[in-house]
């Protein structure tokens, strides 16, 4: 008995004093294992009487739960020192730099682009489109400029033979979207895309450029129409609460045309160096589709009306970005694509 | 185009407007005002009056004037002009005036002088040097003897305009006459405009004969007047020339100069003593070299339209008349000539002898009233009498047709139809009015006839435009278009490219745009999906830009190259473009990597471009569109490929058809570009985005665990790896879920000539769990199947 309790005294105090969990198991196979020296006592019990025999059970019982317990008890310690030793090895300096996971981008003109394609396909559009290397049929004759007309001089236009140009605005789209309605709308249609014009490149000209043109044709689709329908667009891409001015201007395939001035959205038409001091920032040509034009699409021009409006996308983002050089847009320099690494606000 | 506001007012009052409000109206009604300027500048600028000059005592150009500045009352004023005496009547600018580019003359004293005010040259004032003679350039403006002392001196000499400057619609070129933008302004402030009378009295018919021969001269008018005198032109026509921008030559050349501001039609003048036979024939077919008024040989050809004198060139056409029959200061017989030329003819002989002057502009836009020529040539012959003291003027001699007035009628309802608007008849009517329109009114429309300078009315749209711009398209409501709906959805190919657009970007790609025009030098490079004819433009800018491009790829190096050149090595970019030969559109899609793709220095991690990085891009693309990777193949370059490193690159196909490559940008190639290691691919996209592929569809979770075996084969190393994933897969009969190669080594413990690769096989069966036996049985197939066509040996 007493060897009993010699054992426990001894297991307890090596228990307590037990530094980490593997001390510990090897503890516990010691004394509680088959060849430990609670078991060697065991192996007395053969020769004793049934009453000591009993009483001796007992004891050697009591041990074992006692020393059990205490293993479990010291066990839950060191588990928790353990992991709280781990913790403190594992600490870092989380102010060091990241994993850079590169954001790319995607190209200004891109994000204005589909913007505004979003913007016009919640509104019905489809998106329309058609070759850069046009005919001289639908970039010009079509849109109502026959050869010899003194507006082709506006278009300075790259010609690759008598009858092929590289289309100088995006409104022979328009001209092939009609032809292949063959005569029946409505019609509601954006063609966004590269245009080209003979200019020398400089700051605010650029031999090739971005366009998104706009077509609606119909029974009733009035100047009214117009006017709202480029209020949305500016409240949705400039900011709400713009305000929208026709001017009187001309292009061949419109009549009446238009030239679309909204108030300026940085200072709100009190006049700033964006707008150059006028209010007002010219923004985008318009007007009533040309009856001629609808007719040599193969609309009847008694029936079916419409508008029409044509904007430049560089200008939208040299505006919204504050771009100063139309050039940036072109010139793959990292350095200006990369501060397109985020939605706008 | 300029417009002096003094010189309008003779048309219509506007002199009572403040200009910029005059402005911001006639811009409302289509007429841009772009500036608005003045032609002299100066505040308490008066008449003086210089009473005595003499020189300062301490300078040697310097003079000390006393001048008399009001009646009695006389200012000191120190002097530089070396024309200043006494007894002229001078500008005086006193303190206190702000003269031109803002300068502020106060009360000084000029080395040891006082001087209160000065003395004014026209330059100081803000006349144009090119409209001034050597000696106003050279000093002080010196006044006529009359001018009274002590008043306003600009409005004395008629130089207080103010000059606005006009950008015209290609359809208005009529405004280019005063006249016809008078009735323009008439119709904004709603007022009269008073026409000049041209009335002049003839002595008879003359012997001038006129002939048209081409119909590129649809009508030709000329006038006979004798006795002129050539001298300086008065004031007034001098300052209307300088407000309208043009240098005063004599009174006869102003004349003609003036009637053209007014009328919009350029006059033309003969020497009539040196025309031996008295007779015009405008023709073409002349292709000699003429002699014009400058002084400077033309080489004719036989398109351009000649007006013909004794056989010879008089005039080429609209454009400038020639040296023999030129009118010069001795010349007191003269012909005027007005006519009507083929504007689109005109241009192109004006362009190719470089003259597109000011008056051949007014033929090419189609500026000219040819229905009021009778009005102009009196209105010339009427101005030579009253200023150059012509003496006999002769009966008007014509040619040819002039147009018949049109008639163009507007429905009542149609202007609001189209605008949306509520627009009374009584207001279109009283529209038409302003603008001096005469109508009639019929069966609920109104019958216009159109004014014969306008040119830009045929259609009904035509009226409705005029009645909307003078209505004004600020009251025109906002309104949204009532239509049956219609769907806005983007098409399949495009919602691709979108998405293509999307991915890359989100895997750290910058998108770039460059430019489909490209130089000759490059077009052939990495052309890979052309084999029509390059598209080459007739005129370029220049060489730089001149044919359209086959392949994004040669812009996209020449991107890498200007980000390396500027201390940016990184380069990862993509662009998707269309590229063109003849009748053929390819949209491509390309990637270039240059240097590192991703890095986390302190980690020492570093992903640096490489072959495998730019075809996990292409096979990610593969991937979200659908395209499984059994429905393309990657072949190896030849070994002989200009473009591309021949070891490390291929070709894509799908159905036997050239997609696109992978692989390095081939050494000598970087050098051209002058650029790093670059990996790039291209993708007809074409093709690709308009691929079919399968419908996206469930298929079930596997139920039964899968075991994973590892297995180590030497090969050959020329042996491909696809390959044999291939022969794994087949050889298992579809037991093998997955085969992954996790290691491939050359080098100690393997053979010269072979390497070893590492491959991860997962076998799941779908119907039930594998069992042991199963799984050595499948991989004893894999591995005589990767014996029999690999050579493989399974590494022990």
């Amino acid at each position: 008995m007493n060897e009993l309790l010699k054992i426990k005294e001894d297991a307890l105090s090596q228990i307590e004093a037990c530094p980490d969990l593997k001390v510990l198991n090897d503890l516990r196979v010691h004394f509680l294992g088959k060849k430990g020296p609670i078991q060697e006592a065991m192996k007395s019990m053969k020769t004793m009487a049934p009453e000591e025999r009993a009483a001796f059970g007992q004891v050697s019982n009591e041990v074992k739960q006692a020393i059990t317990a205490a293993i479990d008890e010291a066990k839950v310690k060191l588990e928790a020192a353990a992991i709280n030793q781990k913790l403190a090895e594992e600490v870092i300096d989380i102010t060091l730099p990241s994993f850079h996971v590169h954001e790319g981008t995607k190209h200004p003109l891109t994000m204005i682009e589909e913007e505004m394609e979003e913007l016009f396909l919640g509104m019905g559009y489809q998106i329309a489109e058609g070759p850069e290397v046009e005919l001289d049929h639908f970039n010009f004759e079509l849109l109502n400029l026959p050869k010899d007309h003194p507006a082709r001089d506006m278009q300075d236009t790259f010609y690759i033979d008598e009858n092929t140009v590289m289309r100088t605005h995006t409104s022979p789209v328009q001209a092939r979207t009609l032809l292949s309605a063959k005569g029946k709308g409505p019609i509601k249609i954006i063609c966004p895309g590269k245009t080209y014009r003979k200019d020398d490149d400089d700051a605010t000209h650029s031999h090739q450029f971005t366009q998104c043109e706009g077509l609606v044709i119909d029974e009733n689709i009035t100047m009214a129409d117009l006017k709202g329908t480029l209020q949305v667009f500016a409240d949705k891409i400039f900011g709400e609460g713009r305000e929208i001015r026709f001017r009187p201007s001309f292009f061949p395939f419109t009549e009446p045309s238009v030239e679309v001035d909204i108030s300026c959205f940085s200072c709100g038409g009190k006049g700033c160096s964006i707008c150059k001091q006028t209010g007002w920032i010219e923004i985008l040509g318009a007007g009533m589709v040309n009856p001629k034009v609808l007719d040599m699409c193969g609309f009847d021009s008694k029936k079916y009306q419409g508008f029409a409006f044509g904007i430049g996308l560089e200008r939208v983002a040299m505006l919204k970005y504050g771009i100063d050089d139309i050039r940036h847009f072109y010139s793959s320099d990292l350095r200006f694509l990369n501060q397109f690494n985020r939605k706008d606000s | 185009m300029k417009v002096s506001l003094n010189v309008l007012n003779q048309y219509v009052q506007v002199k009572d407007i403040e200009p910029s409000k005059l402005a911001d109206l006639v811009t409302a009604a289509g007429f841009e005002v772009e500036g608005i300027e003045k032609l002299a500048y100066g505040t308490d600028l008066v008449i003086g009056y210089v009473k005595e000059c003499i020189m300062h005592p301490d300078s040697d150009h310097l003079h000390v004037c006393q001048v008399e500045v009001a009646p009695g009352v006389v200012n000191q004023i120190v002097c530089g002009a070396p024309n200043v005496a006494a007894g002229q009547k001078v500008m005086v600018a006193l303190p206190g005036c702000e003269l031109a580019g803002g300068l502020k003359i106060k009360e000084s004293t000029i080395r040891g002088q006082a001087s209160n005010g000065m003395i004014c040259s026209l330059s100081e004032i803000g006349i144009d040097a090119r409209f001034q003679s050597e000696e106003q350039k050279a000093g002080i403006e010196i006044l006529d003897e009359n001018a009274p002392i002590g008043e306003e001196a600009l409005s004395y000499l008629g130089l207080d305009d103010d000059i606005l400057d006009i950008s015209l619609t290609p359809n208005r070129a009529d405004c280019m006459s005063l006249i016809a933008f008078a009735y323009e302004v008439g119709a904004v402030l709603k007022r009269e405009v008073t026409l000049p009378k041209a009335k002049v009295k003839t002595v008879g018919k003359g012997d001038i004969q006129v002939a048209t021969e081409t119909e590129k001269c649809p009508y030709f008018g000329a006038k006979l007047v004798k006795g002129v005198k050539t001298h300086e032109s008065p004031q007034w026509l001098k300052t209307a020339l300088m407000a309208s921008g043009i240098k005063p030559i004599n009174n006869v050349v102003d004349i003609s100069n003036y009637v053209m501001l007014e009328t919009g039609q350029p006059i033309h003048m003969y020497d009539y003593d040196k025309m031996k036979e008295k007779k015009f024939i405008v023709k073409t077919g002349l292709d000699h070299q003429a002699t014009l008024l400058d002084g400077q040989k033309y080489q004719l050809e036989k398109e351009d339209v000649i007006v013909c004198v004794d056989g010879d060139v008089g005039c080429i056409a609209g454009i400038m008349g020639s040296d023999s029959t030129k009118i010069e200061d001795d010349s007191t017989n003269i012909v005027i000539e007005v006519a009507t030329f083929n504007g689109a003819s005109l241009r192109k002989t004006a362009r190719r002898l470089n003259l597109l002057t000011d008056a051949s502009q007014r033929f090419i836009k189609n500026a000219i009233d040819t229905a009021s020529s009778l009005h102009t040539l009196d209105r010339v012959a009427e101005l030579l009498v009253e200023l150059s003291e012509a003496s006999e003027v002769y009966d008007s001699v014509e040619t040819g047709v002039k147009p018949e007035p049109i008639q163009v009628s507007l429905r009542e309802n149609r202007a609001n139809e189209l605008l949306g608007t509520a627009i009374t008849t009584k207001e279109i009517a009283d529209i038409f009015d302003s603008l001096k329109f005469d109508y009639t009114r019929t069966d609920g429309k109104f019958i216009v006839n159109v004014p014969t300078h306008r040119h830009d009315i045929t259609l009904e749209a035509d009226l409705v435009e005029e009645v909307a711009r003078l209505y004004g398209y600020d009251h025109i409501p906002s309104t949204l278009p009532v239509m049956a709906s219609t769907t806005g959805v983007r098409t399949p190919v495009q919602q691709r490219k979108m998405l293509i657009k999307n991915l890359l970007s989100d895997l750290g790609l910058q998108e770039v745009v460059t430019y489909t025009l490209v130089s000759p030098a490059i077009v052939e490079d990495f052309n890979y999906f052309h084999k029509d004819e390059n598209v080459c433009l007739m005129s370029p800018l220049g060489e730089e830009r001149s044919v359209t491009r086959k392949s994004v790829m040669p812009s996209l190096l020449q991107a890498v190259n200007y980000n390396q050149s500027r201390s940016n090595k990184d380069v990862n970019i993509f662009e998707i473009s269309n590229t063109y030969s003849k009748d053929c559109e390819v949209c491509t899609l390309g990637i270039a990597c240059s240097g590192t793709y991703l890095v986390n220095k302190w980690q020492k991690i570093s992903k640096e471009a490489d072959f495998y990085l730019v075809k996990g891009f292409v096979e990610a693309i593969f991937k979200k569109l659908g395209i499984e990777e059994s429905r393309y193949i990657l072949q190896r370059v030849e070994s002989d490929h200009p473009y591309l490193h021949p070891g490390r690159s291929g070709y894509l196909y799908i159905n036997k058809q050239l997609v696109g490559y992978i692989g390095q940008v081939h050494p000598t190639m970087a050098k051209k570009y002058d650029i790093a290691d670059t990996f790039v691919a291209e993708l007809n996209l074409n093709v690709i985005a308009e691929l079919k592929t399968k419908k996206l569809k469930y298929e079930a979770v596997p139920q039964y665990p899968s075991v994973s075996r590892d297995i180590a084969l030497v090969v050959d190393v020329k042996e491909e790896a696809y390959a044999m994933i291939r022969t794994i897969k087949r050889a298992s009969k579809r037991l093998v879920k997955e085969a992954v190669i996790f290691d491939v080594y050359q080098g100690e413990h393997i053979e010269e000539g072979k390497k070893s690769i590492a491959i991860n096989l997962v076998f799941q069966d779908p119907a039930k769990t594998l069992g042991e036996a199963e799984i050595n049985d499948c991989l004893t197939n894999i591995l005589t199947a990767l014996q029999k066509e690999h050579q493989a040996i399974l590494r022990g």
